[in-house]
Protein backbone atom coordinates (compact mmCIF):
# COMPACT_ATOMS: atom_id res chain seq x y z
CA UNK A 1 0.00 0.00 0.00
CA UNK A 2 0.93 3.39 -0.97
CA UNK A 3 1.29 5.43 2.16
CA UNK A 4 0.50 8.79 0.92
CA UNK A 5 -2.24 10.02 -2.04
CA UNK A 6 -0.46 10.91 -4.72
CA UNK A 7 -3.59 11.69 -7.05
CA UNK A 8 -7.13 12.77 -5.07
CA UNK A 9 -9.86 9.98 -6.04
CA UNK A 10 -12.13 13.24 -5.78
CA UNK A 11 -12.14 16.96 -4.70
CA UNK A 12 -14.21 18.90 -2.13
CA UNK A 13 -17.82 20.12 -2.51
CA UNK A 14 -16.02 23.34 -3.84
CA UNK A 15 -13.47 20.93 -6.44
CA UNK A 16 -16.66 19.24 -8.08
CA UNK A 17 -18.06 22.26 -8.48
CA UNK A 18 -15.54 24.25 -10.40
CA UNK A 19 -14.69 21.09 -12.66
CA UNK A 20 -19.08 20.78 -14.12
CA UNK A 21 -18.64 24.48 -14.23
CA UNK A 22 -15.40 24.23 -16.58
CA UNK A 23 -17.07 21.54 -18.94
CA UNK A 24 -19.88 23.61 -19.54
CA UNK A 25 -18.99 26.07 -22.45
CA UNK A 26 -18.70 29.83 -22.11
CA UNK A 27 -18.93 29.80 -18.13
CA UNK A 28 -17.01 31.32 -16.00
CA UNK A 29 -16.48 30.21 -12.41
CA UNK A 30 -15.82 33.07 -9.98
CA UNK A 31 -14.14 31.97 -6.77
CA UNK A 32 -15.33 33.01 -3.37
CA UNK A 33 -12.42 31.34 -1.20
CA UNK A 34 -9.07 31.90 -0.43
CA UNK A 35 -6.32 32.33 -2.79
CA UNK A 36 -5.03 28.45 -2.29
CA UNK A 37 -8.57 27.00 -3.12
CA UNK A 38 -8.34 27.75 -6.86
CA UNK A 39 -4.53 26.65 -7.21
CA UNK A 40 -4.87 23.56 -5.63
CA UNK A 41 -8.02 22.32 -6.83
CA UNK A 42 -6.81 23.26 -10.36
CA UNK A 43 -3.82 21.02 -10.03
CA UNK A 44 -6.31 18.23 -8.50
CA UNK A 45 -8.50 18.91 -11.00
CA UNK A 46 -5.68 18.50 -13.46
CA UNK A 47 -3.91 15.47 -11.50
CA UNK A 48 -7.00 13.24 -10.73
CA UNK A 49 -9.43 14.20 -14.19
CA UNK A 50 -7.06 12.50 -16.64
CA UNK A 51 -5.38 15.96 -17.29
CA UNK A 52 -8.55 17.39 -18.42
CA UNK A 53 -7.16 20.70 -19.34
CA UNK A 54 -7.82 23.97 -17.64
CA UNK A 55 -11.38 24.66 -20.31
CA UNK A 56 -12.27 28.56 -21.30
CA UNK A 57 -11.86 30.48 -18.26
CA UNK A 58 -10.30 28.08 -15.63
CA UNK A 59 -7.09 26.67 -14.12
CA UNK A 60 -4.79 29.04 -13.40
CA UNK A 61 -6.52 31.56 -15.01
CA UNK A 62 -10.09 31.53 -12.66
CA UNK A 63 -11.00 34.42 -10.96
CA UNK A 64 -10.86 34.50 -7.08
CA UNK A 65 -11.85 36.91 -4.86
CA UNK A 66 -8.61 35.43 -2.82
CA UNK A 67 -10.05 36.73 0.57
CA UNK A 68 -7.08 37.26 3.55
CA UNK A 69 -6.99 37.70 7.54
CA UNK A 70 -8.81 41.05 6.69
CA UNK A 71 -11.59 39.51 5.24
CA UNK A 72 -11.87 36.72 7.41
CA UNK A 73 -12.57 39.18 10.11
CA UNK A 74 -14.31 42.29 9.02
CA UNK A 75 -16.12 39.84 6.11
CA UNK A 76 -15.70 39.53 1.87
CA UNK A 77 -18.60 40.62 0.40
CA UNK A 78 -17.09 44.37 0.03
CA UNK A 79 -14.11 41.49 -1.73
CA UNK A 80 -16.21 39.66 -3.70
CA UNK A 81 -18.83 42.32 -5.29
CA UNK A 82 -15.35 43.75 -6.16
CA UNK A 83 -13.94 40.46 -7.89
CA UNK A 84 -17.22 39.97 -9.49
CA UNK A 85 -17.44 44.25 -10.94
CA UNK A 86 -13.75 43.43 -12.09
CA UNK A 87 -14.34 39.78 -13.18
CA UNK A 88 -17.33 40.98 -16.13
CA UNK A 89 -14.72 43.74 -16.83
CA UNK A 90 -12.16 41.50 -17.79
CA UNK A 91 -13.60 38.37 -18.84
CA UNK A 92 -15.49 37.85 -21.58
CA UNK A 93 -18.18 34.63 -20.87
CA UNK A 94 -22.37 34.09 -21.36
CA UNK A 95 -22.45 32.97 -17.89
CA UNK A 96 -20.67 33.92 -14.76
CA UNK A 97 -21.71 31.63 -11.53
CA UNK A 98 -20.30 32.44 -8.08
CA UNK A 99 -18.89 29.13 -6.10
CA UNK A 100 -17.58 29.76 -2.42
CA UNK A 101 -14.90 28.09 -0.73
CA UNK A 102 -15.29 26.47 3.19
CA UNK A 103 -13.87 29.35 4.99
CA UNK A 104 -16.37 32.14 3.31
CA UNK A 105 -19.17 29.69 4.45
CA UNK A 106 -18.01 29.57 8.25
CA UNK A 107 -17.80 33.48 8.72
CA UNK A 108 -20.92 33.51 7.30
CA UNK A 109 -20.63 35.79 4.15
CA UNK A 110 -24.25 36.16 2.07
CA UNK A 111 -23.02 35.40 -1.41
CA UNK A 112 -26.52 35.16 -2.69
CA UNK A 113 -27.34 38.88 -1.79
CA UNK A 114 -24.55 40.17 -3.30
CA UNK A 115 -24.90 38.35 -6.56
CA UNK A 116 -28.39 39.61 -6.40
CA UNK A 117 -26.96 43.01 -6.88
CA UNK A 118 -25.88 42.03 -10.08
CA UNK A 119 -29.23 41.66 -11.30
CA UNK A 120 -29.32 44.76 -13.66
CA UNK A 121 -26.62 44.13 -15.59
CA UNK A 122 -26.71 42.71 -18.90
CA UNK A 123 -24.81 39.53 -17.83
CA UNK A 124 -25.96 36.45 -15.52
CA UNK A 125 -24.30 35.83 -12.47
CA UNK A 126 -25.63 33.22 -10.50
CA UNK A 127 -23.93 31.62 -7.40
CA UNK A 128 -24.30 28.21 -5.08
CA UNK A 129 -22.90 27.89 -1.73
CA UNK A 130 -20.48 24.86 -2.52
CA UNK A 131 -18.08 25.03 0.34
CA UNK A 132 -15.55 22.36 0.28
CA UNK A 133 -16.84 20.71 3.63
CA UNK A 134 -19.94 20.29 2.31
CA UNK A 135 -19.43 16.97 0.60
CA UNK A 136 -17.33 16.00 -2.45
CA UNK A 137 -16.77 16.15 -5.74
CA UNK A 138 -20.36 14.72 -6.41
CA UNK A 139 -21.91 17.20 -4.08
CA UNK A 140 -20.30 19.96 -5.74
CA UNK A 141 -21.71 18.93 -8.85
CA UNK A 142 -25.41 18.51 -7.46
CA UNK A 143 -24.80 21.86 -6.10
CA UNK A 144 -24.11 23.59 -9.13
CA UNK A 145 -27.12 21.66 -11.49
CA UNK A 146 -29.28 22.65 -8.48
CA UNK A 147 -28.93 26.27 -9.31
CA UNK A 148 -28.67 26.26 -12.99
CA UNK A 149 -31.70 24.20 -12.75
CA UNK A 150 -33.47 26.81 -10.85
CA UNK A 151 -32.09 30.06 -11.81
CA UNK A 152 -30.67 29.90 -15.31
CA UNK A 153 -33.14 27.22 -17.00
CA UNK A 154 -35.85 28.82 -18.55
CA UNK A 155 -39.50 28.05 -17.72
CA UNK A 156 -41.78 26.83 -20.18
CA UNK A 157 -45.16 25.64 -20.25
CA UNK A 158 -44.94 23.70 -23.66
CA UNK A 159 -43.06 20.70 -23.60
CA UNK A 160 -41.68 18.54 -26.59
CA UNK A 161 -42.50 15.62 -26.20
CA UNK A 162 -39.69 13.79 -28.00
CA UNK A 163 -36.87 16.03 -25.81
CA UNK A 164 -34.84 14.61 -22.93
CA UNK A 165 -32.02 15.46 -20.80
CA UNK A 166 -29.51 13.17 -19.75
CA UNK A 167 -27.07 13.64 -16.59
CA UNK A 168 -25.87 11.89 -13.74
CA UNK A 169 -22.62 11.31 -15.22
CA UNK A 170 -19.98 13.69 -13.47
CA UNK A 171 -17.73 16.05 -15.39
CA UNK A 172 -13.68 15.66 -14.97
CA UNK A 173 -15.03 13.19 -12.09
CA UNK A 174 -16.06 10.52 -14.83
CA UNK A 175 -12.61 11.86 -16.62
CA UNK A 176 -14.65 10.30 -19.92
CA UNK A 177 -17.49 12.20 -19.33
CA UNK A 178 -17.53 13.55 -23.00
CA UNK A 179 -17.11 10.07 -24.66
CA UNK A 180 -19.71 8.65 -22.64
CA UNK A 181 -22.45 11.27 -22.46
CA UNK A 182 -21.64 11.91 -26.63
CA UNK A 183 -22.67 7.63 -26.73
CA UNK A 184 -25.73 7.84 -24.58
CA UNK A 185 -26.91 10.72 -27.07
CA UNK A 186 -26.53 8.45 -30.12
CA UNK A 187 -27.69 5.36 -28.30
CA UNK A 188 -30.91 7.71 -27.06
CA UNK A 189 -31.48 9.59 -30.55
CA UNK A 190 -32.09 6.03 -32.41
CA UNK A 191 -35.00 5.74 -30.33
CA UNK A 192 -36.55 8.93 -32.22
CA UNK A 193 -35.38 11.29 -29.35
CA UNK A 194 -33.89 14.42 -29.05
CA UNK A 195 -31.28 14.94 -26.12
CA UNK A 196 -29.69 17.70 -24.10
CA UNK A 197 -26.59 16.09 -21.78
CA UNK A 198 -25.32 19.91 -21.28
CA UNK A 199 -21.63 18.80 -21.10
CA UNK A 200 -21.33 16.73 -24.51
CA UNK A 201 -19.93 17.84 -27.68
CA UNK A 202 -21.61 20.52 -29.93
CA UNK A 203 -23.78 21.52 -27.08
CA UNK A 204 -24.22 25.46 -26.19
CA UNK A 205 -25.67 27.14 -23.07
CA UNK A 206 -29.01 27.03 -24.76
CA UNK A 207 -29.56 23.12 -24.66
CA UNK A 208 -29.30 24.04 -21.03
CA UNK A 209 -31.56 27.03 -21.23
CA UNK A 210 -34.12 25.04 -23.09
CA UNK A 211 -33.98 22.83 -20.87
CA UNK A 212 -37.68 22.83 -19.71
CA UNK A 213 -39.13 22.10 -22.68
CA UNK A 214 -38.12 18.33 -22.18
CA UNK A 215 -41.13 15.94 -21.21
CA UNK A 216 -38.25 13.67 -19.10
CA UNK A 217 -35.12 14.02 -17.35
CA UNK A 218 -33.01 10.87 -17.25
CA UNK A 219 -30.31 10.52 -14.29
CA UNK A 220 -27.73 8.10 -15.22
CA UNK A 221 -26.72 7.33 -11.63
CA UNK A 222 -28.97 5.91 -8.93
CA UNK A 223 -27.53 9.01 -6.62
CA UNK A 224 -25.40 11.83 -8.83
CA UNK A 225 -27.61 14.15 -9.96
CA UNK A 226 -31.05 13.10 -8.61
CA UNK A 227 -30.69 16.22 -6.22
CA UNK A 228 -30.86 18.03 -8.95
CA UNK A 229 -33.51 16.60 -10.69
CA UNK A 230 -35.93 17.13 -8.00
CA UNK A 231 -35.42 20.40 -8.18
CA UNK A 232 -36.12 20.45 -11.93
CA UNK A 233 -39.06 18.77 -11.42
CA UNK A 234 -40.32 21.17 -8.55
CA UNK A 235 -39.25 23.88 -10.59
CA UNK A 236 -40.29 23.31 -14.01
CA UNK A 237 -42.60 20.09 -13.75
CA UNK A 238 -40.29 17.42 -15.69
CA UNK A 239 -40.13 14.65 -13.98
CA UNK A 240 -37.38 12.01 -14.02
CA UNK A 241 -36.35 8.57 -13.59
CA UNK A 242 -33.01 6.58 -12.61
CA UNK A 243 -31.65 4.67 -15.47
CA UNK A 244 -29.49 1.84 -14.99
CA UNK A 245 -25.72 2.52 -15.71
CA UNK A 246 -24.62 1.50 -18.93
CA UNK A 247 -21.84 -0.57 -18.68
CA UNK A 248 -21.38 -3.77 -21.04
CA UNK A 249 -24.10 -4.57 -23.80
CA UNK A 250 -26.38 -6.16 -21.50
CA UNK A 251 -26.68 -3.40 -19.60
CA UNK A 252 -27.08 -0.78 -22.09
CA UNK A 253 -29.69 -3.25 -23.64
CA UNK A 254 -31.50 -2.95 -20.29
CA UNK A 255 -30.61 0.95 -20.25
CA UNK A 256 -32.30 1.35 -23.73
CA UNK A 257 -35.12 -0.58 -22.18
CA UNK A 258 -35.66 1.46 -19.59
CA UNK A 259 -35.99 4.54 -21.62
CA UNK A 260 -37.77 2.90 -24.38
CA UNK A 261 -41.04 2.08 -21.72
CA UNK A 262 -40.77 5.88 -21.21
CA UNK A 263 -42.36 6.71 -24.60
CA UNK B 1 4.12 17.47 12.79
CA UNK B 2 1.69 20.49 12.94
CA UNK B 3 2.14 23.00 10.44
CA UNK B 4 -0.01 26.13 10.73
CA UNK B 5 -0.15 27.44 7.05
CA UNK B 6 -3.96 29.09 6.98
CA UNK B 7 -4.85 29.97 3.83
CA UNK B 8 -5.66 33.43 4.29
CA UNK B 9 -2.89 34.44 6.29
CA UNK B 10 -0.81 36.20 4.32
CA UNK B 11 -0.69 36.45 0.24
CA UNK B 12 2.98 35.71 0.19
CA UNK B 13 2.85 32.39 -0.86
CA UNK B 14 6.71 31.86 0.52
CA UNK B 15 5.82 31.96 3.96
CA UNK B 16 4.75 28.06 3.68
CA UNK B 17 8.59 27.33 3.92
CA UNK B 18 8.79 29.06 7.12
CA UNK B 19 5.92 27.60 8.08
CA UNK B 20 6.86 24.11 7.55
CA UNK B 21 10.68 24.70 8.75
CA UNK B 22 9.43 26.01 11.73
CA UNK B 23 7.27 22.73 12.16
CA UNK B 24 10.40 20.76 11.42
CA UNK B 25 12.75 23.11 13.70
CA UNK B 26 10.35 22.50 16.85
CA UNK B 27 9.47 18.50 16.42
CA UNK B 28 11.75 16.36 14.09
CA UNK B 29 15.40 17.70 15.76
CA UNK B 30 17.22 16.28 18.26
CA UNK B 31 19.28 18.60 21.08
CA UNK B 32 21.76 16.44 22.03
CA UNK B 33 24.78 16.51 20.02
CA UNK B 34 26.80 13.57 19.88
CA UNK B 35 26.14 9.96 21.65
CA UNK B 36 28.93 9.17 23.67
CA UNK B 37 29.35 5.48 24.60
CA UNK B 38 31.87 4.61 27.20
CA UNK B 39 33.96 2.28 25.19
CA UNK B 40 34.25 4.01 22.10
CA UNK B 41 36.73 2.58 19.34
CA UNK B 42 38.99 5.84 18.46
CA UNK B 43 39.60 4.93 15.12
CA UNK B 44 35.75 5.09 14.33
CA UNK B 45 35.27 8.44 16.24
CA UNK B 46 38.12 9.97 14.01
CA UNK B 47 36.43 8.38 10.65
CA UNK B 48 32.63 9.40 11.78
CA UNK B 49 34.51 13.27 12.36
CA UNK B 50 36.39 13.01 9.21
CA UNK B 51 32.86 12.00 7.63
CA UNK B 52 31.19 14.97 9.05
CA UNK B 53 33.30 17.49 8.26
CA UNK B 54 33.44 16.90 4.65
CA UNK B 55 29.43 16.65 4.36
CA UNK B 56 27.07 18.92 3.39
CA UNK B 57 23.70 19.59 3.83
CA UNK B 58 21.86 20.93 0.59
CA UNK B 59 18.24 22.16 1.14
CA UNK B 60 16.12 21.22 -1.57
CA UNK B 61 12.75 22.63 -1.04
CA UNK B 62 10.84 22.43 -4.21
CA UNK B 63 13.23 24.40 -6.44
CA UNK B 64 15.19 21.08 -7.16
CA UNK B 65 14.53 18.01 -9.92
CA UNK B 66 15.99 14.50 -9.24
CA UNK B 67 18.41 15.43 -11.70
CA UNK B 68 19.44 18.91 -10.15
CA UNK B 69 19.78 17.06 -6.89
CA UNK B 70 22.58 14.29 -9.15
CA UNK B 71 24.16 17.27 -10.30
CA UNK B 72 24.69 19.14 -7.77
CA UNK B 73 26.00 15.32 -6.17
CA UNK B 74 28.23 15.60 -8.92
CA UNK B 75 29.82 18.89 -8.16
CA UNK B 76 30.33 18.42 -4.68
CA UNK B 77 31.76 15.08 -5.29
CA UNK B 78 34.65 16.30 -7.31
CA UNK B 79 35.63 18.60 -4.55
CA UNK B 80 35.56 15.53 -2.49
CA UNK B 81 32.48 16.69 -0.52
CA UNK B 82 29.89 14.63 0.57
CA UNK B 83 26.24 15.68 0.22
CA UNK B 84 22.89 15.07 2.06
CA UNK B 85 19.43 16.30 1.07
CA UNK B 86 17.30 18.30 2.99
CA UNK B 87 14.09 18.28 3.97
CA UNK B 88 12.31 17.26 0.68
CA UNK B 89 12.00 13.34 0.27
CA UNK B 90 13.89 13.13 3.33
CA UNK B 91 12.85 11.13 6.44
CA UNK B 92 11.40 12.47 9.42
CA UNK B 93 14.36 10.70 11.07
CA UNK B 94 17.18 12.48 9.16
CA UNK B 95 16.83 15.58 10.53
CA UNK B 96 17.59 14.36 14.04
CA UNK B 97 21.49 13.85 13.06
CA UNK B 98 20.65 17.42 10.99
CA UNK B 99 23.92 18.71 12.60
CA UNK B 100 26.15 16.12 11.69
CA UNK B 101 27.56 17.99 8.75
CA UNK B 102 30.28 20.98 8.33
CA UNK B 103 27.56 23.09 6.70
CA UNK B 104 24.22 24.46 5.61
CA UNK B 105 23.90 25.15 1.43
CA UNK B 106 20.56 27.11 0.72
CA UNK B 107 20.17 26.96 -3.24
CA UNK B 108 17.59 29.95 -2.36
CA UNK B 109 17.26 32.69 0.40
CA UNK B 110 13.17 32.54 -0.10
CA UNK B 111 13.12 29.07 1.05
CA UNK B 112 16.07 28.78 3.64
CA UNK B 113 16.41 31.43 5.39
CA UNK B 114 14.52 30.72 8.39
CA UNK B 115 15.87 27.65 8.73
CA UNK B 116 19.32 28.10 8.56
CA UNK B 117 19.36 30.75 10.83
CA UNK B 118 18.16 28.30 13.32
CA UNK B 119 19.95 25.61 13.21
CA UNK B 120 23.19 27.73 13.19
CA UNK B 121 21.85 29.35 16.47
CA UNK B 122 21.20 25.79 17.60
CA UNK B 123 23.92 24.02 17.17
CA UNK B 124 26.84 26.64 15.50
CA UNK B 125 26.38 25.36 12.26
CA UNK B 126 27.54 27.65 9.45
CA UNK B 127 25.32 28.13 6.55
CA UNK B 128 25.79 29.73 2.44
CA UNK B 129 22.85 31.22 1.88
CA UNK B 130 24.23 33.69 -1.45
CA UNK B 131 22.64 32.78 -5.25
CA UNK B 132 21.38 29.77 -6.11
CA UNK B 133 23.53 27.63 -9.05
CA UNK B 134 21.56 28.69 -12.30
CA UNK B 135 23.99 29.44 -15.21
CA UNK B 136 27.86 29.90 -15.27
CA UNK B 137 28.23 32.58 -13.72
CA UNK B 138 25.77 31.74 -10.22
CA UNK B 139 26.85 28.43 -10.08
CA UNK B 140 30.90 29.86 -10.17
CA UNK B 141 29.69 31.69 -6.96
CA UNK B 142 27.74 29.28 -5.50
CA UNK B 143 31.01 26.41 -5.97
CA UNK B 144 33.48 29.22 -4.60
CA UNK B 145 31.50 30.04 -1.42
CA UNK B 146 31.72 26.36 -0.48
CA UNK B 147 35.12 26.04 -1.35
CA UNK B 148 36.51 28.86 0.50
CA UNK B 149 34.47 27.66 3.71
CA UNK B 150 36.42 24.02 3.52
CA UNK B 151 39.81 25.93 2.14
CA UNK B 152 39.74 24.29 -1.31
CA UNK B 153 39.65 27.12 -3.61
CA UNK B 154 42.39 26.02 -5.24
CA UNK B 155 40.89 22.60 -6.37
CA UNK B 156 37.58 24.42 -7.11
CA UNK B 157 38.97 26.52 -9.83
CA UNK B 158 40.17 23.77 -11.36
CA UNK B 159 37.25 22.13 -11.79
CA UNK B 160 35.20 25.42 -13.00
CA UNK B 161 37.66 25.67 -15.26
CA UNK B 162 37.54 22.38 -16.63
CA UNK B 163 33.85 22.37 -16.66
CA UNK B 164 33.16 25.89 -17.85
CA UNK B 165 35.57 25.07 -21.00
CA UNK B 166 33.71 22.09 -21.70
CA UNK B 167 30.64 23.67 -21.53
CA UNK B 168 31.04 26.47 -23.56
CA UNK B 169 32.54 24.39 -26.23
CA UNK B 170 28.84 21.94 -25.73
CA UNK B 171 26.33 25.22 -25.83
CA UNK B 172 28.06 27.24 -28.47
CA UNK B 173 25.69 25.79 -31.39
CA UNK B 174 22.77 26.89 -29.40
CA UNK B 175 24.03 30.11 -28.84
CA UNK B 176 23.43 30.75 -32.44
CA UNK B 177 20.68 30.16 -32.67
CA UNK B 178 19.51 32.08 -29.26
CA UNK B 179 21.55 35.35 -30.46
CA UNK B 180 19.63 38.36 -29.93
CA UNK B 181 16.01 36.80 -29.14
CA UNK B 182 13.91 38.69 -26.48
CA UNK B 183 12.70 37.17 -23.36
CA UNK B 184 10.33 37.81 -20.46
CA UNK B 185 10.74 35.93 -16.96
CA UNK B 186 8.13 34.89 -14.13
CA UNK B 187 8.34 33.33 -11.11
CA UNK B 188 10.09 32.97 -7.91
CA UNK B 189 12.71 35.73 -7.24
CA UNK B 190 15.57 34.37 -6.80
CA UNK B 191 15.37 31.88 -9.83
CA UNK B 192 13.49 34.83 -12.28
CA UNK B 193 16.81 37.00 -11.54
CA UNK B 194 19.50 34.19 -11.94
CA UNK B 195 18.16 32.76 -14.93
CA UNK B 196 18.33 36.46 -16.48
CA UNK B 197 21.21 36.24 -16.08
CA UNK B 198 21.80 32.74 -17.84
CA UNK B 199 19.47 33.92 -20.78
CA UNK B 200 22.05 37.03 -20.95
CA UNK B 201 25.06 35.21 -20.93
CA UNK B 202 23.98 32.98 -23.67
CA UNK B 203 23.01 36.11 -25.68
CA UNK B 204 19.60 36.46 -25.38
CA UNK B 205 18.26 39.98 -24.23
CA UNK B 206 15.90 40.16 -21.00
CA UNK B 207 12.91 42.09 -21.73
CA UNK B 208 11.01 42.22 -18.15
CA UNK B 209 10.77 40.07 -15.18
CA UNK B 210 7.99 39.19 -13.10
CA UNK B 211 8.20 37.64 -9.51
CA UNK B 212 5.67 36.17 -6.94
CA UNK B 213 7.50 38.70 -4.87
CA UNK B 214 10.70 40.67 -3.97
CA UNK B 215 12.61 41.13 -0.77
CA UNK B 216 15.93 42.07 0.50
CA UNK B 217 17.75 38.92 -0.94
CA UNK B 218 16.53 39.58 -4.70
CA UNK B 219 17.63 43.36 -4.52
CA UNK B 220 21.24 42.29 -4.24
CA UNK B 221 21.09 39.76 -7.35
CA UNK B 222 18.63 42.85 -9.56
CA UNK B 223 21.29 45.82 -9.06
CA UNK B 224 23.61 43.35 -11.46
CA UNK B 225 20.90 43.68 -14.20
CA UNK B 226 19.49 45.94 -16.52
CA UNK B 227 15.86 46.31 -16.62
CA UNK B 228 12.55 46.55 -19.66
CA UNK B 229 9.28 45.08 -21.03
CA UNK B 230 7.58 42.06 -23.20
CA UNK B 231 6.48 38.52 -24.43
CA UNK B 232 7.15 34.12 -25.00
CA UNK B 233 7.29 30.51 -23.12
CA UNK B 234 9.33 27.70 -21.56
CA UNK B 235 8.76 26.65 -17.97
CA UNK B 236 11.56 28.00 -15.99
CA UNK B 237 10.80 25.22 -13.56
CA UNK B 238 9.95 20.76 -13.93
CA UNK B 239 9.97 17.99 -12.02
CA UNK B 240 11.99 16.14 -14.91
CA UNK B 241 14.29 18.79 -15.89
CA UNK B 242 18.27 19.67 -14.89
CA UNK B 243 18.51 23.42 -14.22
CA UNK B 244 21.05 23.93 -11.84
CA UNK B 245 25.21 23.40 -12.25
CA UNK B 246 26.64 23.40 -15.63
CA UNK B 247 24.56 20.61 -17.11
CA UNK B 248 22.12 22.61 -16.37
CA UNK B 249 22.97 25.25 -18.38
CA UNK B 250 23.40 22.63 -21.78
CA UNK B 251 19.96 21.23 -20.59
CA UNK B 252 18.23 24.65 -20.55
CA UNK B 253 19.92 26.10 -23.82
CA UNK B 254 19.10 22.93 -25.68
CA UNK B 255 15.78 22.71 -24.89
CA UNK B 256 14.84 26.69 -25.63
CA UNK B 257 17.08 26.69 -28.45
CA UNK B 258 14.60 23.47 -30.20
CA UNK B 259 11.75 25.43 -29.00
CA UNK B 260 12.76 28.91 -30.75
CA UNK B 261 13.85 26.30 -34.08
CA UNK B 262 10.28 25.14 -34.43
CA UNK B 263 7.57 27.10 -32.53
CA UNK B 264 4.51 25.70 -34.56
CA UNK B 265 3.10 24.27 -31.41
CA UNK B 266 2.55 27.44 -29.67
CA UNK B 267 2.00 28.96 -32.69
CA UNK B 268 -1.23 26.51 -33.49
CA UNK B 269 -2.59 26.79 -29.61
CA UNK B 270 -2.77 30.72 -29.79
CA UNK B 271 -4.83 30.09 -33.56
CA UNK B 272 -7.06 27.58 -32.15
CA UNK B 273 -7.53 29.01 -28.78
CA UNK B 274 -10.12 31.65 -27.73
CA UNK B 275 -8.74 33.52 -24.79
CA UNK B 276 -11.40 34.10 -22.08
CA UNK B 277 -10.30 38.20 -21.65
CA UNK B 278 -11.92 41.13 -23.22
CA UNK B 279 -9.85 42.72 -26.14
CA UNK B 280 -10.44 46.22 -24.22
CA UNK B 281 -8.21 44.62 -21.54
CA UNK B 282 -5.11 44.04 -23.57
CA UNK B 283 -5.14 47.82 -23.80
CA UNK B 284 -5.46 48.95 -20.27
CA UNK B 285 -2.66 50.14 -18.00
CA UNK B 286 -1.49 46.44 -16.54
CA UNK B 287 -1.44 48.13 -12.81
CA UNK B 288 -5.31 49.47 -13.37
CA UNK B 289 -6.64 46.48 -11.14
CA UNK B 290 -3.66 46.78 -8.81
CA UNK B 291 -4.91 48.34 -5.62
CA UNK B 292 -2.03 49.97 -3.99
CA UNK B 293 -3.33 50.69 -0.95
CA UNK B 294 -4.12 47.24 -0.07
CA UNK B 295 -0.92 46.09 -1.64
CA UNK B 296 1.12 46.14 2.00
CA UNK B 297 -1.66 44.48 4.01
CA UNK B 298 -1.24 40.86 4.79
Amino acid sequence: MSKFVDRPRYLCALGGAIGTLNALPGVIPILHAAAGCGGNISNALNGGGGYSGSSYCGGQALPSSNVYENEIVFGGEARLEEQIENTLKVIDGELYFVVTGCMVEMIGDDTASVVKRFNRSNKTVLSSDTGGFKGNSYKGYDLVLETLFRDYVEKSDEKEPGTVNLFGIVPVQDVFWKGNLNELKRIISKLGLKVNTFFGSNETLDNLKNAAKASLNIVVSDTFGSDAAKVFEEVHNVPYINAPLPIGAKATSEFVLVIGQQR
Amino acid sequence: MPVHCEGFKTKIMATAYDAVYHGILRNLLSETKEESSIMEDEIEVLKRKLQVSKTVNVLNVSSMSRVDEDELTRILKALDLNTRFLPCYSHPDDFGNVQDAALNVSICATHDDYFVEHIKDIFGLPFILKTIPIGIKHTNIWIRDIAKFFGIEEAAEKFIESETRQLEEAIAPFKKILKGKKVFLAGGEIRVVTTAELLQSLGMEVTGMKGYHFDKFGNELLEELPGNDDIPVFPIFGQTINYLGYQGVFEFARRIARLLRNPSFNENISENTRLPYHKEWYKDDPFKYIDQSEALIG
